[in-house]
């Protein structure tokens, strides 16, 4: 069956194009403008859009890769990981399950410092039970990853182009991540980059591969005597990636007049209070906040590297008193949840007093109600203390916390399987 | 099994060939968990002891079979390959079928039994011979099942018998059968051992009259003086002494190198071979070789073949495209990677489209 929405892909792009299309489908243009030679598929919602766009310019003839479907996340990871391991540029994508399952392969693409691309369809995991809508299942573990989270389609369709060139220049694999459903199946306008333009960004280079006239060894047993200091070069070599990161991002608002930076701020100038959080849920407060301008934004658009550096500026050249970090995920038994973590660990040395709120899970809405609330609530508090509270809750059949009318659950649309 | 005629399949026929396979799986099979210690899998046979399957006061040893993987192996419906079970005992057989593999094109499997004396519980010089009485008995019968458009072939390279004797002399010579003959049901275990291996042989000898070759015998004929010692593996490893896999490694990697030379990538999963190999800055492969999980060798060497061929497709691999080697075993590839060993198998055999873009880009 022939995916209609990839039409324009189909042919070469020779301008800057105005397109509109969903989330996973602009991806997937986007990492066929940077012609991978190695694409591998596993199917999951609300990630599978990607692949199958990539399938349909295969097939189509447009873009010369092996497109291989695999026998499940796991297999599709360690597919990517071997076949980058010949000096070919790989993408795959996954979500939820899949980057769970995916995890015992995750490691071997940092320590062999292969420059994957990896779409990320950010969606809850099964516990206690299935769930195929959004929530931050990626913030669970990176294991060096690079991780670059966008807000909307556009952001999406460079986050494609510049994960390929994140993981090339810094050499550690690259995930770039947009909120499942919310992005992925949101249909937006947004500008496409000329073909030409793109190869330009990524010129397909000689990386270090398997190579038969130079036998070498991957992966082998190593004893106590070397584990340590190979840790210890990837830790050392990992300290240079934001500033490429930043580099990458100079180049390409060069080429698209589209800059982005690691961590953007909106209504920030003079504000005490700041939320803090990444992806799509920006949108909603940026929206928000024109009701209420006393708020300001601090969004993440690196999630790792954590730009740590970044957020500390912010928080200076602010004078920022209270931050009220919103995210997607939670931390049974710890005392915050990742993004609230990373963030407290950045802030550590300054007297700015940070909470932690969660919401969203399960891909349910984040309206004004919850952002009210959270504004009140984190302004009572003062000091330092690690804890975190979920908003928009719910507290019994007609009651939701923060939330002004019991939520209305009937406005999901069907998402198909898992 | 009737007197017939026998083909003979010499190695010059085999290498003169047009024909090419990029990608070969190799299963040892030493029947347990022999890496991690000796624990059970599914390829452990009825009553055999193991660390997590020992011969208890009330339980002795493994319950149920041996999981005999190549029927279902060579009747996933792929269109083209060559499956086979090897012995190191029989290295002209074994070396001849890697050769085969490699000059046929679409899945290659090789199924190979290998001794442990650790884990067997045998005397270091006793593999051998072990060897030879799994193949004599009928526990380990020597065929090949050739696909070709779909319909596989079943062929012997020797004359499969079954010898209720020398299987008990197999069974009697590994300490992991030994409290069978201690017990006082030993009649009643050791009838349930002969009847399951029986049963085993009499399926292989039933679809080998379903789906027979013609002639259904075969043999490789291989002049060993004219075989060049092989250059991919150094003698110094850290197998245990007389362990079947030190033969397997050396017996591959002759075949091997009769159709790749040097230009070959071996993909290892976690495991005895793996562990001995490889070890910090002193590996044995002279060739590339990579390890990357416990069960996903399959994955890793399709993927690595892959990768060169359509590096090759698009102009971007200047070279003549590698043979790639996956090799796995000690319960490494029956149980925890039996999905990715029959994915990459079945991918092999029935996914043409990448293949034939090689063929036509770059003269193959």
């Amino acid at each position: 069956m022939s995916v209609k929405p990839m039409g324009p892909f189909f042919e070469p792009i020779a301008k800057k194009t105005m397109l509109t299309m969903t989330g996973n489908y602009a991806v997937a243009g986007a990492v066929k403008q940077t012609d991978p030679d190695v694409i591998c598929a596993f199917p999951i919602t609300p990630q599978t859009q990607s692949v199958e766009g990539l399938s349909d310019v295969v097939y189509e003839g447009a873009l010369k890769a092996a497109f291989v479907n695999t026998e499940s996340e796991l297999a599709a990871m360690s597919y990517s990981v071997a076949a980058a391991l010949t000096g070919a540029r790989v993408f795959t994508a996954t979500a939820s399950q899949g980057y769970l399952l995916m995890q015992e392969a995750l490691p071997m693409a940092v320590g062999w410092r292969l420059p994957i691309s990896m779409l990320i369809s950010a969606r809850a995991w099964n516990a206690p039970n299935l769930n195929i809508w959004n929530s931050w299942e990626f913030t669970l573990a990176d294991y060096g990853w690079n991780a670059i989270i966008s807000e909307n389609v556009q952001e999406s369709y460079d986050s494609a182009i510049m994960a390929v060139m994140i993981a090339e220049k810094s050499l550690f694999p690259t995930m770039f991540v947009h909120d499942g459903f919310i992005t992925s199946h949101a249909v937006h306008k947004y500008w496409v980059l000329p073909d030409e333009e793109v190869l330009k960004l990524v010129p397909k280079k000689k990386r270090h591969f398997v190579d038969v006239d130079n036998p070498a060894t991957w992966g082998g047993l190593v004893t106590p005597e070397y584990l340590m200091e190979q840790r210890y070069a990837t830790v050392e070599a990992k300290k240079d990636t934001l500033a490429q990161i930043d580099e990458v991002f100079a180049a390409y608002g060069k080429a698209s007049g589209r800059q982005y930076k690691q961590v953007e701020t909106r209504n920030i100038e003079g504000k005490k209070t700041a939320f803090l959080t990444m992806g799509s849920m920006c949108g909603n407060i940026a929206s928000w906040q024109l009701d209420n301008p006393d708020i300001g934004l601090i969004k993440l658009r690196t999630w790792r590297p954590f730009p740590a550096d970044y957020l500390r500026k912010v928080v200076e050249q602010n004078k920022i008193e209270r931050i009220a970090v919103i995210e997607k995920d939670d931390a049974p038994g710890a005392m915050l949840p990742q993004v609230s973590q990373s963030v407290y660990e950045a802030l550590g040395e300054y007297s700015v007093a940070i909470r932690g709120y969660t919401v969203g899970l399960g891909g349910r809405d984040v309206t004004a109600d919850e952002f009210n609330f959270i504004k009140s609530d984190v302004a009572k508090i003062s000091g330092k203390r690690a804890s975190f509270k979920y908003v928009g809750l719910r507290e019994s059949k007609n009651k939701v916390l923060g939330v002004d009318k019991a939520l209305d659950f009937g406005t999901h649309a069907p998402g198909g399987g898992n | 099994m009737a007197e017939q005629e026998e083909k003979r399949i010499s190695l010059e026929e085999m290498l003169a060939r047009p024909t090419n396979n990029y990608f070969l799986c190799i299963n040892y099979d030493n029947e347990a968990f022999m890496n991690t210690g000796i624990q059970e899998s599914s390829a452990t046979p009825p009553f055999a002891s193991t660390t997590t399957g020992p011969d208890g006061k009330k339980i002795p040893g493994k319950l149920g079979v041996k999981q005999d993987i190549m029927t279902g192996m060579a009747f996933l419906g792929v269109r083209s390959g060559f499956f086979a079970t090897a012995n190191p005992y029989y290295y002209k057989d074994f070396i001849g079928k890697v050769v085969d593999a490699l000059k046929t094109p679409g899945s290659a499997f090789i199924q190979v039994l290998s001794s442990c004396q650790r884990g067997w519980r045998h005397p270091e010089n006793k593999g051998p011979e072990l060897h030879r009485l799994a193949t004599e008995s009928g526990y380990w019968p020597l065929y090949s099942i050739r696909v070709k458009d779909g319909k596989p072939a079943y062929a012997f390279q020797r004359k499969p018998t079954f010898d209720e004797d020398k299987l008990m002399q197999f069974v009697k010579g590994q300490g992991k059968f030994a409290h069978v003959f201690k017990r006082p049901d030993v009649e009643k275990t050791t009838h349930f051992l002969i009847e399951a291996t029986r049963q085993r042989y009499d399926n292989i000898l039933n679809l080998a009259k379903s789906f027979p070759a013609t002639p259904l015998m075969e043999s490789y004929k291989i002049d060993m003086r004219k075989v060049p010692n092989q250059e991919h593996v150094a003698p110094g490893h850290g197998l245990c002494a007389g362990c079947g896999e030190g033969e397997i490694l050396t017996q591959l990697a002759t075949g091997v190198q009769l159709v790749a030379g040097k230009n070959v990538v071996y993909c290892n999963a976690t495991s005895c071979t793996e562990v001995s190999t490889s070890k910090d800055n002193f590996p044995s492969w002279k060739v590339p070789w990579v390890h990357m999980l416990y069960e996903n060798v399959g994955t890793v060497a399709d993927a690595v073949s892959t990768g060169f061929r359509i590096l090759k497709t698009k102009g971007l691999y200047d070279k003549p495209i590698p043979r790639v080697i996956a090799l796995g075993g000690d319960g490494g590839l029956y149980d925890i990677g039996f999905q990715f060993l029959k994915a990459a198998i079945f991918r092999a055999g029935t996914w043409g489209v990448l293949n034939e873009d090689v063929k036509q880009d770059s003269g193959i």
